[in-house]
């Protein structure tokens, strides 16, 4: 389902490139590759700092294999001066820097989007979510590609196959998360859910096969339209701002001469005054609207205040109001100094050494501290009063099936941190195990909700 | 998944303290149904040396709990009954001439045993309640410029009654500063009411019980309890909270460091009680509310406000950050 709204995106700007230059859309491949990737990164259990490297490292290595395929593919492969020429070429020539940004914004979002639906399981909300979502970017994309001089090779399959998978999965989705709901009650056999999936994609494909039609779709897109132009000023704008060296005349080593630039027809939408324009509303309504919040709790609390004071002030009548200007600050506060305090830990253990100072017992110590940042992330975030033990109660509660490995790691923690005592090697490897085991459970949309 | 990991410490072993309270909490238990955490209390006082007050509404077993502890204990017991005609020597004792042998003579009052069952304490004036000071905290009592010590262990249970106030005297606060903890009893459930009707349809289980734990033992275990360990951030905790009552805007008297003593030697035998050799936060926690409550003055505001010390020790424990990464 993914796969069809990104395929549509690059076929929509591989039309935009010339007829003799390899397929954009083949960039595409970093999806399916940034999952693999993770899934056997996962496999291994590999720390969160490994995580993180070889996905950056990935998907560096993987773009750029990429820019080179489709954008140099004159160019050897073994020519060790390829990225020079990449990047004369995309100093004199505005197509080729775009193609270039386009690719490889394009790719690495394909690589960061394949990267963290690896880490998601799939259930039924996850996959509503996206199918919206995927839905929205198809029929956009396919807009567009229908007002401009690009044509989609078999759009309307790109369409089909999209609806098709997506509500296969939704149904699917469903079914099994009712049985499980339900405890003994079976799903319905596979062969039900199929037929009437593909019955009901037949049927859905021919009403927007008869019904939908341009004039339709522009009535209903107009808006979208005139945010795509702010959006491709932006991005224009962007583009604006990147420094362009002087141009190479020739490259004698390379025995190569430089294509010149090509004359550029001004896009007639880059008008930066509307870009401005548009910022200060923005910017102008946000402040408006936090002063006028701010000023209004202020109000209510003077109010509540002034009601204490004297019993009753005629001629003024007090809303009830549940909100505190002061409280709300409280609470803002405090949610970025945890969330300083976590960047700071993170910075902390990337200082630190793979075994820690302390021996053994910082190390029990050190999964604890990273257990607690793992339960944050899942919005079970540890009160400075509730002790291990009531927070492992709460923990367990949201999250039972990893009740065990907490619960291990939060009894050797209460041990080394109270009782100073030091772990044996087996009762290390024991925490250790415990902690690769949680790790390795995928981040789940219910994990979310599971807040104390 | 495997067994639990075995870790190594030097800490004090405490089975022999988790054995003994276990022992004697089944032993009471004979006597007073399903009040197993007021029980673990009182003997948290009993093995910290320190002296137990309970205060409940009449007839929930405050008196038959501290018979019961008593009786459980391989020592001498004697049981004071406080009224407003008492005086200060007939709790303390008091030198009386021998006209057979011509010289005075000490005849030791009730104090002057192991156990000391004070039963209605406040009912006692404030001159027999002061009598009790010095015997509380330093274990002696001073009778006609004599001091005579108290037999060791030495543990005073005592028990009021909060509702009735016509007759009676308040404690002081110096009088409560000196017991560790206060403990209520509370009603039973429906289940243990029952229970305990069966239970005393025949016979007083009381008259049946039998002695656990001996004095020496008693004290071997009391300096078993000293020993665990407490780290150094679980006592700036202790501190802590101690502290925080002496901040609280509904507090007008906070915790004295006797209170902070008494809630550090407390979860150092709850510790031990539970079968480990260091305290936890959660030891800490439990506690607070038994040792500090008793010994808070609120305000004027909030005693009209009807916050009750319990409430704003609860609180500064909702407040107070507990030592973690």
């Amino acid at each position: 389902m993914e796969v069809c709204w990104l395929a549509a995106i690059f076929l929509t700007l591989d039309s935009l490139a010339p007829a003799d230059q390899p397929l954009l859309a083949l960039a595409a491949w970093l999806y399916p590759a940034a999952y693999a990737l993770f899934r056997w990164g996962h496999g291994r259990a590999w720390s969160f700092r490994w995580e993180l490297a070889a996905g950056l490292a990935g998907g560096i290595l993987a773009l750029v294999l990429t820019v080179k395929v489709l954008l140099l593919a004159d160019l050897g492969f073994l020519d060790p001066a390829w990225p020079l020429e990449g990047l004369a070429r995309a100093s004199v020539s505005n197509l080729f820097l775009k193609r270039f940004l386009f690719v490889f914004i394009g790719g690495g979002f394909a690589w960061a989007r394949g990267w963290i639906l690896a880490g998601r399981r799939v259930n039924l909300a996850g996959l509503l979510t996206g199918f919206q979502v995927g839905l929205v970017v198809l029929l956009v994309t396919m807009f567009l590609a229908s007002q401009g001089p690009v044509s989609i090779p078999a759009a309307w399959a790109l369409i089909m196959a999209f609806f098709a998978l997506g509500l296969t999965g939704l149904w699917l989705a469903r079914s099994l998360e009712m049985a499980r709901v339900e405890g003994l009650v079976a799903p319905r056999p596979w062969s039900v859910i199929v037929t009437a999936t593909v019955g009901l994609v037949l049927l859905l494909g021919f009403l927007v096969f008869a019904l939908v039609d341009r004039d339709l779709l522009n009535l209903l897109l107009k808006p979208l339209v005139w945010l795509w132009g702010l959006i491709v000023r932006f991005i224009d704008f962007l583009v604006s701002l990147l420094p362009k060296p002087d141009p190479l005349k020739s490259l004698p080593e390379l025995g190569r001469a430089v294509p010149r630039a090509a004359q550029e027809e001004p896009n007639p939408l880059l008008d930066f005054r509307w870009v401005r324009i548009v910022a200060q509303i923005f910017f102008t309504v946000s402040w408006v609207s936090l002063l006028a919040g701010v000023l209004f709790r202020s109000l209510i609390d003077l109010l509540r205040w002034l009601r204490r004071r004297w019993d009753q002030t005629p001629g003024l009548t007090l809303e009830a109001s549940d909100y505190r200007f002061r409280d709300d600050l409280r609470a803002l506060l405090g949610w970025f100094r945890g969330l300083l305090a976590r960047l700071w830990r993170r910075v902390l253990n990337w200082r630190r050494p793979g075994q820690a100072a302390g021996g053994e017992a910082a190390t029990v110590r050190e999964i604890y501290r990273r257990l607690l940042d793992w339960a944050a992330a899942r919005g079970l975030t540890r009160p400075g009063q509730e002790t291990p033990y009531e927070y492992l109660e709460r923990l367990s509660l949201a999250l039972p099936e990893g009740a065990e490995e907490f619960g291990l790691i939060t009894e050797s923690y209460v041990r080394v941190r109270y009782g100073l005592h030091r772990p044996d090697p087996a009762a290390m490897n024991l925490v250790r195990e415990s902690w690769r085991r949680i790790k390795a459970r995928p981040r789940n949309r219910s994990d979310k909700r599971a807040r104390g | 998944m495997d067994a639990a990991p075995d870790f190594q410490g030097d800490d004090i072993k405490t089975a022999a303290v988790n054995q003994a309270a276990e022992k004697l909490i089944q032993n009471v238990e004979q006597v007073i149904v399903g009040k197993r955490e007021v029980i673990t209390l009182v003997l948290v006082a009993l093995l910290c040396e320190g002296h137990a007050l309970m205060e409940d509404v009449p007839g929930v077993g405050k008196t038959l709990l501290a018979k019961a502890v008593a009786r459980s204990l391989d020592c001498e017991f004697k049981r004071i009954q406080f009224t407003p005609d008492l005086l200060p020597s007939d709790v303390t004792g008091l030198n009386y001439f021998n006209q057979k042998t011509g010289q005075f003579e000490f005849l030791p009052g009730p104090i002057m045993a192991s156990v000391v069952l004070a039963d209605e304490i406040n009912r006692a004036t404030p001159r027999t309640q002061a009598c009790l000071l010095e015997a509380m905290q330093e274990r002696q009592v001073t009778v006609d410029s004599e001091t005579k010590l108290l037999p060791r262990p030495f543990l005073v249970l005592a028990t009021q009654n909060p509702i009735e106030l016509e007759g009676t005297f308040p404690l002081p606060e110096a009088q409560l500063d000196r017991f560790l903890l206060k403990v209520r009893q509370g009603y039973p459930s429906a289940e243990e009411e029952e229970a305990i009707v069966l239970r005393f349809e025949q016979t007083n289980p009381l008259d049946e019980l039998q002695s656990v734990l001996s004095g020496p033992e008693l004290m071997e275990l009391q300096a078993d309890c000293r020993r665990v360990r407490v780290e150094a951030s679980v006592l700036e905790y202790i501190v802590s909270l101690c502290r925080a009552t002496r901040e609280h805007p509904a507090i007008r008297l906070g915790a004295s460091p006797r209170a902070t003593q008494g809630l550090y030697q407390a979860a150092q035998a709850l510790a031990a009680i539970r079968g480990r050799g260091f305290v936890i936060p959660d030891d800490v926690k439990t506690l607070a509310g038994p040792v500090l409550a008793h010994r808070l003055i609120v305000s004027t505001e909030a005693r009209l406000r009807g916050r009750a010390k319990e409430a704003a020790v609860e609180e500064i424990v909702a407040q107070v950050r507990v030592p973690v990464e």
